[in-house]
């Protein structure tokens, strides 16, 4: 009883933390002018302004403050808002596909791996659910709120798999980036 | 399927009569023996008829191959994708320029994209016009009329059917997806009294009578489309009258059993419409496809009749091959059409004035890619019957992508040719890093050939390719090891398990004395490999390779140090993935998922990652296997790319040069090739001269994402010295900046660091004297 009531508790949290680490990047500014024709695009279209929306590119991580994630690409972004729905509706298989479609885009962002860590806890898979959050772990940069939330995830993880002392070592890591 | 209640009579009610003489009675008792004798005989042949047919019908009414997909491109602002990249997987996607679902044009790096949505194994992909721009090998902008949009992918490439043994092809369609012309169509022109008759139309035969006998040669055929059905689900087309009474036997079973509408979906599913090969081309909506390169609901008038006028005879009319006859029989249709009433004089004029439409065969898929098909079958042997794969209609959506396969087919083609020597054989894998996803897979020289795929078959001896084993062991130790500390580099003899002296040479026949270890292994030194191997212990080493995901034999000799061990080049992949993905485990994917034929997931094969070392460890060795591709053995890379790709790649080279092996990675993509001979013979190229060309030629080409930038939080990288493996300061004669785990760099300092600390306080004492 005790254990499924953590499990739950700790689902919730982590819920919460889906929605928040995929709404963190910005949202991308609507280009607001006349619809663009659809032609063949004639040579002289090669001057015309095309829409921006910042330069194309990856996300310079030398230029995020520290401690601070790139934002997600909006194509990863949309996806991960998604497989958010998916995770509400139950539909966990649903989530996972969505999340490794954001992760082709993104593969090194590590906030779609500890959403596809929450997706596999949420539907029991604790091992993956260790395994996803301890690669995001690796990803994270000194990104420390979400390594300490893999922690969290992780230690939730191991108890419910009876692992008690592992659990304690990853509540341990957890509390060694400060607090919750 | 309904079934009517009436049941085909055949009892036979043989009547005793009375005994007469003479010869009329005894022809007549002969006459009923005969009948007693043959009327349960052709009861039983009925029954055995209608047994087939009801079964025919009943079960599953065709075997439907299963599809086979690659995956689909995704399309989003900031993908790594040049502008030939993408006409060649629009091309591969059977896209053509021009106008309407399913092409596209092109302007530069300005593209116009016409899809035709998909559904997807995670939903639904709409049709939809793309305009892209590419600039810089990047997509710079993409958009749909009405604005931006963040991501859409095309239709993935259809790379292949899995056919049963007799290779019949068809797509299925309700008969209320059929155009209502085009069956008005087929009734006029095959079977005029269909919905009247029971199987059997004296009429039509009457009426194919009088206009062959008018014409003075066959224009019409007296077959029903029931009978014609007939003749095409069972029967051989052998022209004798045993089989027409059987056809026309089964013809009014079938209509006994099968109302009109349930006889004619039958048929337009049926109906041979075309060869391609050996793929036989079933039914009016592949037909469609085939011919006309799109669904049968979009098609015009005059394109239904074309297919209608097909029926009677697919490869006398084929309007590719005979486009005069063709035009003339579709014509004929169409005026037929016309007589009846079904279109106006008007309509039949204009579409008669149109060209056929045909567009060029595609050619034939099924072949295409067979290495890759090979792992694709072998994937789903899992979880699949060979039988349901070939007949149920599945959707296999597969990780193959069209444009890293054929520039990997290009590459191997290019460098064989090149050496010019016959018996040289290749293999060749592409691995996406994070998802493990198998990109691409050539299984040898023809990569059409269907035969041994040495890409998961050919267990060769690995050669340097094992040794970053040994250096994670040690790096995974690192109180002990870092890729600074020194490891002799001098000769080792050891006694084998018979009793034969092993002393392993360097390639170059020298001896460096103390190497670093990451010179060790940048330049693929045996003797020091073998040196380091040993003092970690043969387990420890055989426990770093099996965690990589290699396959070690029952029993180990120190040989296996040197790649003394079989594996296949999928098998190189599985462990230099682990490598190039950071230290996770994450088992090779050909197959996302698969779809039933009603377009409901079966199966998703999902990632799955397993953490199997340090990723500091692993960061490490990367480093040094960097180092190998810009300053050691793979340094002829730079021919093909720059050094800020950022490539990690080892060597490999057998006794007498036998095989040849490079395995490489960027941040995204993992290759792996091999060079040899099926009988083992010598190969005259070294893992540099063989291998590693293939992989250049084919990496050169291959959009690819800018390496890392950034080093793991547990690694912090130090200056070094050289020749001492102690701390030193950047401006140490040889010094190297090198990666090690947090807090664990070398203890002591080298003299040159205290030096400089002298003159650097000189410096601030003249500077301050100034201030």
């Amino acid at each position: 009883m005790k254990m499924r009531r953590s499990r739950s508790i700790v689902l919730l949290m982590l819920l919460g933390l889906l929605a928040a680490c995929a709404g963190r990047a910005p949202a991308p500014e609507r280009d607001e002018r006349r619809p663009v024709p659809v032609e063949e695009p004639a040579p002289e279209e090669k001057g015309r302004e095309w829409p921006r929306r910042g330069e194309a590119g990856e996300p310079d991580r030398a230029q995020t403050p520290a401690g601070a994630l790139p934002p997600l690409p909006p194509a990863a972004q949309g996806l991960a808002a998604r497989a958010e729905q998916a995770v509400a509706a139950r539909d966990y298989d649903s989530a996972a596909a969505r999340l490794e479609r954001a992760m082709r885009i993104a593969p090194d962002h590590p906030v779609l791996w500890q959403n596809l860590a929450v997706v596999r806890y949420a539907e029991g898979n604790y091992d993956q659910a260790e395994q996803l959050a301890q690669k995001s772990n690796t990803l994270a940069g000194d990104a420390r709120a979400l390594q300490r939330q893999n922690w969290r995830l992780i230690e939730a993880a191991r108890r419910l798999r009876g692992d008690t002392r592992g659990a304690e070592q990853a509540a341990a890591r957890a509390r060694a980036l400060g607090d919750d | 399927m309904s079934r009517k209640a009436r049941k085909p009579r055949k009892h036979p009610r043989p009547k005793r009569s009375p005994a007469r003489r003479g010869w009329f009675a005894r022809l007549r008792r002969g006459f009923l023996l005969l009948l007693v004798l043959a009327l349960p005989l052709a009861a039983g042949w009925g029954w055995y008829l209608d047994q087939r047919i009801t079964s025919h019908f009943e079960g599953k009414r065709w075997s439907l191959p299963a599809k086979v997909y690659a995956r689909p491109l995704e399309l989003y602002q900031g993908l790594e994708l040049s502008a030939a990249t993408l006409e060649q997987e629009l091309r591969a996607a059977d896209y053509r320029r021009g106008r309407g679902p399913g092409s596209f044009g092109r302007d530069g790096g300005y593209f116009r994209v016409e899809t035709r949505g998909f559904r997807f194994p995670d939903g639904e992909e709409p049709a939809r016009t793309l305009r892209l721009r590419i600039r810089g090998g990047r997509i710079a902008a993409l958009e749909q009329p009405g604005g931006m949009l963040d991501l859409a992918r095309l239709e993935p490439a259809l790379i292949g059917s899995i056919y049963p043994a007799h290779k019949e092809d068809r797509v299925l369609v309700r008969l209320d997806e059929v155009p209502r012309p085009l069956i008005g169509a087929l009734l006029v022109t095959e079977d005029r009294d269909f919905y009247r008759h029971h199987g059997l139309s004296f009429s039509g035969i009457a009426r194919a009578l009088l206009a062959n006998v008018r014409a003075g040669r066959v224009v019409q055929g007296g077959s029903t489309l029931t009978q014609q059905l007939i003749k095409n689900f069972y029967l051989s087309s052998e022209r004798t009258l045993w089989r027409k009474g059987n056809e026309a036997l089964m013809a009014l079973l079938l209509e006994l059993h099968y109302d009109k509408d349930e006889i004619l979906e039958a048929y337009l599913n049926e109906v041979y419409l075309g060869q391609q090969g050996q793929r036989a081309i079933h039914g009016f909506a592949l037909a469609s496809r085939f011919y006309f390169g799109r669904g049968l609901e979009v098609l015009p008038l005059e394109q239904q009749a074309l297919l209608v006028a097909l029926v009677k005879g697919p490869s006398y009319y084929n309007p590719r091959s005979n486009p005069r006859r063709a035009k003339a029989r579709r014509d004929l249709v169409l005026r037929m059409m016309a007589e009846q009433q079904l279109i106006s004089a008007e309509q039949a004029r204009i579409a008669q004035g149109r060209p056929l439409g045909v567009v060029p065969a595609i050619r034939a898929r099924e072949n295409a890619y067979p290495a890759f098909m090979d792992l694709v079958r072998r994937h789903l042997r899992r979880d699949y019957r060979n039988e349901d794969l070939a007949s149920e209609g599945l959707r296999i959506f597969t990780t193959l992508a069209p444009s890293v396969q054929e520039r990997a087919e290009q590459a191997v083609a290019r460098r064989l040719d090149a050496w010019g020597k016959e018996d040289l054989e290749a293999a060749a894998l592409v691995v996406d890093v994070d998802a493990g996803e198998v990109r691409a897979v050539v299984g040898g020289r023809d990569p059409r050939y269907a035969g041994f795929n040495r890409a998961l078959d050919a267990r060769r001896q690995i050669g340097s390719l094992i040794k970053p084993a040994a250096y994670l062991a040690a790096l995974e130790r690192p109180a002990s090891y870092g890729l600074g500390s020194l490891i002799d580099d001098e000769p080792v003899q050891l006694t084998d398990a018979q009793g034969r002296l092993w002393a392993p040479q360097n390639y170059d026949k020298q001896f460096l004395g103390p190497v670093p270890l990451w010179r060790a292994l940048a330049e693929s030194r045996n003797a020091a490999t073998v040196n380091l191997g040993l003092e970690l212990g043969l387990r420890a080493v055989v426990d770093a390779f099996e965690r990589l995901g290699g396959d070690p034999p029952a029993t180990v000799y120190p040989s296996f140090l040197l790649g003394s061990v079989g594996q296949t080049p999928l098998e190189v992949a599985d462990m230099y993935q682990t490598l190039a993905s950071g230290g996770f485990r994450t088992p090779l994917r050909a197959v996302r998922a698969v779809m039933n034929r009603r377009g409901e997931l079966l199966n998703r094969y999902a990632l799955s990652v397993q953490r199997v070392f340090d990723s500091e460890a692993v960061y490490l060795v990367n480093h040094a296997l960097r180092g190998a591709v810009s300053e050691g053995t793979g340094r002829g890379l730079a021919r093909w790319l720059p050094a800020s790709r950022g490539v990690a790649g080892k060597t490999g080279t057998t006794n007498d040069t036998r095989d040849s092996w490079f395995a490489g990675y960027t941040r995204d993509l993992l290759g792996v090739v091999w060079v040899g001979r099926d009988d083992n013979g010598r190969t005259g190229l070294t893992g540099s001269s063989g291998a590693l060309t293939i992989w250049g030629e084919l990496f050169a080409e291959l959009p690819l994402r800018a390496p890392r930038a950034d080093t793991p939080t547990g690694v912090e990288t130090l200056w070094v010295e050289n020749g001492s493996g102690l701390l030193a300061a950047e401006h140490c004669e040889g010094a190297r900046l090198l990666p090690y785990y947090r807090g664990l760099g070398p203890a002591e300092q080298a003299a040159c660091v205290g030096e400089r600390g002298r003159l650097d306080r000189a410096r601030d004492w003249i500077k301050g004297l100034f201030e």
